[in-house]
């Protein structure tokens, strides 16, 4: 030290020229400092996430290594996940967002895993995992802010997973507006079809303008720029589509209200029963009248291409409707009183002792035959799609037909009314051939005199044993008959350890299909039903639901034992208002 | 300053007649198992992976080149009692240590630069020549890394000039360590409300070298990371290792000077 001193005493200009240039390093580092910061180059060093890192990762984060760290930990993430090691994998996505959290693709990924790779043994989701891949997401929103790709994650798992479509439009809009270098295709397009879901066609036809202003601006801003072929490709593509959909939401919204107004509201009449079948088995089984718009029965010819109608007055939509297939009814059990969290902070435990189940039930075999329209009787379902297009049931019998006599018969007899010569006509010469979408009664009389004189189509139809019904048969769709809904299997996961329990059963036209909602409505406006209509679930929506109280008895009991049947008027005291 | 050009050639190739180019070799061919390693992945991930792991294990490599390099210029001059030889000839002490810096900081860039143009290259092959500007621009993240290693080299060579290899091996580890906390104690600093404290941090903030600086990982392998200012961060990052290593070099030569050897 002595002979340092000696030095540093012996070179004045020599040590002078040496604190300036520290002056100088501090003064530069000073500014490194700012540009560092705005924004963060390295993720913030909070003692949260340092802390919360093993010792050896911590050390290899702080020494520059934290991407090398980071993807070592993902590849092992991914070996464990083509393992199916999946609970293994969640530490992981710890550690790996607390050590880079600007990767993007591993809080994607990892909301995904979270939110549907965990099921039961029959593939239904673990619906505890779904707040937990949702605070996921937020981490990384927190962490990335100014990039729309987390924010459309979340908006795509709010708008398909979780079916919340009002917190999927606001995740869209964060994904809009926080980053304008957005992909309007993913971001703008989802959030139109998310506002049409939430029940907002007027907002919806709104996002559509807005997406195809935002693809004509790209296109302009990409004129004479390298890029300009591949912006052009990709926007022209996502401009057509938008003007498509924005079209159609404009038809639908124009006839969605007048089709109800023509046809009158659904009256779904909705009626089920809980059977514990085996204990941790039940079965949710029932009727209900599920009316849409029969496949390419839908009139959209007399809309421009803004989707205006050509003329004053118009027809509305639907062509022809009948009961469908192809609409979901919504099982949940949970835990009584159990509302989804929304936690703060990532954390892949959840709480063993939670038990949700969810699933949906296939609806199907509504079938409606009027007199002078027709039917068929076979022992298979209906798998002509021509038969579909034109509104004709089959059935499997005599017996559950409704009265009828031979198509040939009721032709020279004159039996069909103006429906059934409609289907007829759909029937044997589909609109395609004849260059049409649908028919209208105006081309029926030619179409059914070319049937009248073609002997071997009439041969054709009487071999496949068509009818012409002499009275009116209604049937309506059935759910849950042949399904049991089985939780033995998965004690982790369905654990049963609450005293209590809701079993929610619901129908939200907000879910079901554009040919269901086309009858229905948008917010359930086609539909009414004496027992389990509700409008004070979401504002502006018309939905099927009914909440039942069962204990943990009614589920892990021994024996078989009807828990519901509003039929036959058990367990009504179970219903909570 | 002639004289210090001449030592520097001379470890330049003292450190080639020890292989130390091997060490590019080995990489190089990491490189290559690298650009295959992470097919199952998506292209983006895939991409993520192959830059961040690339652009890690090339820092890793010069990080162990460099303190193992630069430990021992001086004490095995010392040992070898070949110092006496050359300091008995017209070479004065502060040219022999600018030489024994130069060298080492050449060599570094030799290997650094080589493990660089194979990375870049196993990149543009893996993109198949698709976006080469996102490639070209791996050799941003190469200089901030030579950069680094070059500012690390003066630190083993100032502690190399009073301590034995091995206490410089640590402590320059430990300097290394440390001087990557740069945003860590940037945060205690703020964050704290003990005066004394704020002091310590600000003061360790500014005085130890600070590696942190370098670290340009993060925008080169996420594109949602953008820096503002890139350029200007790039040219303060480099003039600040210049600086700091000129200050380091200006202290080594005046322990130096009084050192008996």
């Amino acid at each position: 030290m002595k002979n340092f001193l000696d030095a540093v005493r012996g070179n004045p200009k020599l040590t002078a020229g040496m604190l300036a240039l520290l002056a100088v390093q501090g003064i530069l580092q000073s500014r490194i400092d700012v540009i560092r910061k705005d924004p963060n180059i390295e993720p913030p060093s909070t003692r949260k996430s340092l802390g919360g890192l093993p010792f050896e990762y911590a050390l290899g984060a702080v020494s520059g290594f934290r991407q090398v760290i980071a993807g070592l930990l993902w590849v092992r993430a991914d070996s464990f996940f083509h393992s199916g090691n999946y609970d293994a994998i969640l530490p992981l996505l710890r550690l790996i967002t607390w050590l880079d959290p600007n990767w993007l693709d591993v809080y994607s990924t990892g909301a995904w895993h979270l939110m549907y790779n965990f099921t039961d043994t029959d593939q239904r989701s673990d619906r505890r995992y779904l707040p937990v891949g949702i605070a996921l997401l937020n981490e990384g929103i927190e962490a990335n802010s100014t990039v729309f790709d987390l924010y459309k994650e979340k908006g795509w798992n709010l708008f398909d997973k979780v079916k919340d479509y009002d917190e999927s439009v606001k995740a869209y809009q964060q994904a809009r507006d926080n980053d304008p270098a957005h992909d309007i295709n993913m971001v703008e397009h989802l959030l139109a079809h998310a506002t049409e879901r939430s029940g907002n066609p007027e907002g919806a036809v709104k996002a559509w303008e807005a997406a195809m202003a935002a693809h004509k601006q790209r296109m302009d801003a990409a004129k004479g720029t390298p890029t300009e072929a591949d912006a052009m490709s990709r926007n022209t593509q996502g401009l057509n589509n938008a003007t498509k959909n924005r079209r159609m939401v404009s038809v639908r919204g124009y006839c969605r209200p007048r089709d109800i107004a023509r046809l009158g509201q659904v009256d779904t009449n909705m009626s089920f029963k809980v059977t514990r079948v085996r204990p941790r088995v039940l079965r949710v089984e029932g009727t209900w009248n599920l009316v849409g718009c029969i496949k390419d029965q839908y009139d959209d010819l007399s809309f421009d291409d803004q989707g205006t109608p050509k003329a004053a007055t118009i027809s509305s939509g639907i062509v022809m409707d009948g009961p469908v297939d192809g609409a979901r009814v919504d099982i949940r059990l949970q835990d009584a009183g159990y509302a989804i969290p929304s936690p703060k902070e990532f954390s892949f435990e959840v709480p063993d002792t939670l038990t949700i189940m969810q699933d949906a039930i296939n609806s199907r075999g509504g079938k409606k035959t009027l007199r002078g329209s027709l039917c068929a009787i076979n022992t298979g379902a209906s798998t002509d799609p021509n038969q579909e297009r034109a509104g004709v049931y089959s059935y499997k019998d005599d017996a559950s037909a409704p009265k009828g006599v031979p198509i040939v018969k009721a032709l020279a007899a004159g039996q069909l009314s103006p429906l059934g010569q409609l289907q007829l006509a759909t029937l044997v010469f589909p609109p395609s051939t004849r260059k049409k979408k649908f028919y209208t009664q105006a081309d029926v009389p030619g179409i059914i005199s070319e049937i009248k004189a073609d002997a071997t189509k009439l041969k054709g139809l009487t071999d496949r044993k068509f009818y012409v019904a002499l009275e009116d048969k209604l049937m309506p769709s059935e759910f849950g008959q042949k399904r049991e809904i089985d939780m033995s299997k998965d004690p982790k996961m369905y654990s049963f350890k609450a005293d209590a329990y809701d079993l929610i059963l619901g129908f939200n036209p907000r879910i079901a299909p554009d040919f269901v909602q086309d009858r229905l409505g948008w917010n359930g406006e086609g539909m009414t039903d004496k027992r389990y209509l509700r409008t004070d679930i979401k504002p502006g929506l018309r939905m099927l639901s009914v909440k039942l109280k069962l204990t943990r008895d009614d589920i892990v009991g021994a024996d078989t034992k009807v828990l519901f049947d509003d039929s036959k008027g058990i367990g009504l005291d179970k219903i909570q208002k | 300053m002639n004289t210090a050009i001449v030592i520097a050639r001379n470890t330049i190739s003292e450190a080639l007649r020890k292989k130390v180019l091997n060490a590019f070799l080995m990489v190089g061919f990491a490189m290559l198992v690298l650009t295959f390693a992470f097919q199952q992945f998506a292209p983006r991930q895939e991409l993520t992976l192959v830059k961040g792991m690339g652009l890690g294990i090339i820092s890793m490599a010069a990080l162990l080149i460099t303190v193992i390099l630069s430990i021992n210029l001086v004490p095995t001059e010392i040992e070898r009692r070949t110092i006496y030889t050359i300091l008995s000839k017209p070479v004065r002490r502060h040219e022999f240590l600018l030489g024994k810096y130069f060298g080492a900081a050449s060599t570094i860039f030799i290997n650094v630069g080589l493990m660089g143009l194979a990375f870049v290259l196993a990149i543009v092959l893996k993109q198949r020549g698709a976006d080469m500007g996102s490639s070209f621009n791996m050799f941003k993240g190469i200089w901030m890394i030579y950069c680094q290693m070059a500012l690390l080299s003066a630190v083993a060579i100032f502690f190399s000039t009073f301590l034995s290899p091995l206490v410089n091996f640590f402590l320059t580890f430990s300097l290394f360590i440390v001087g990557n906390l740069s945003s860590f104690t940037l945060d205690l600093a703020k964050n704290t409300q003990n005066v004394l404290a704020k002091g310590f941090f600000t003061i360790v903030h500014y005085i130890v070298p600070n590696f942190g600086n370098f670290n340009y990982t993060n925008p080169l392998v996420q594109a949602n990371v953008q820096v503002k200012s890139e350029l200007a961060l790039l040219t303060q990052n480099t003039i600040y290792a210049v600086v700091y290593a000129t200050v380091l070099l200006i202290i080594s030569i005046l322990v130096f000077d009084r050192r008996e050897v």
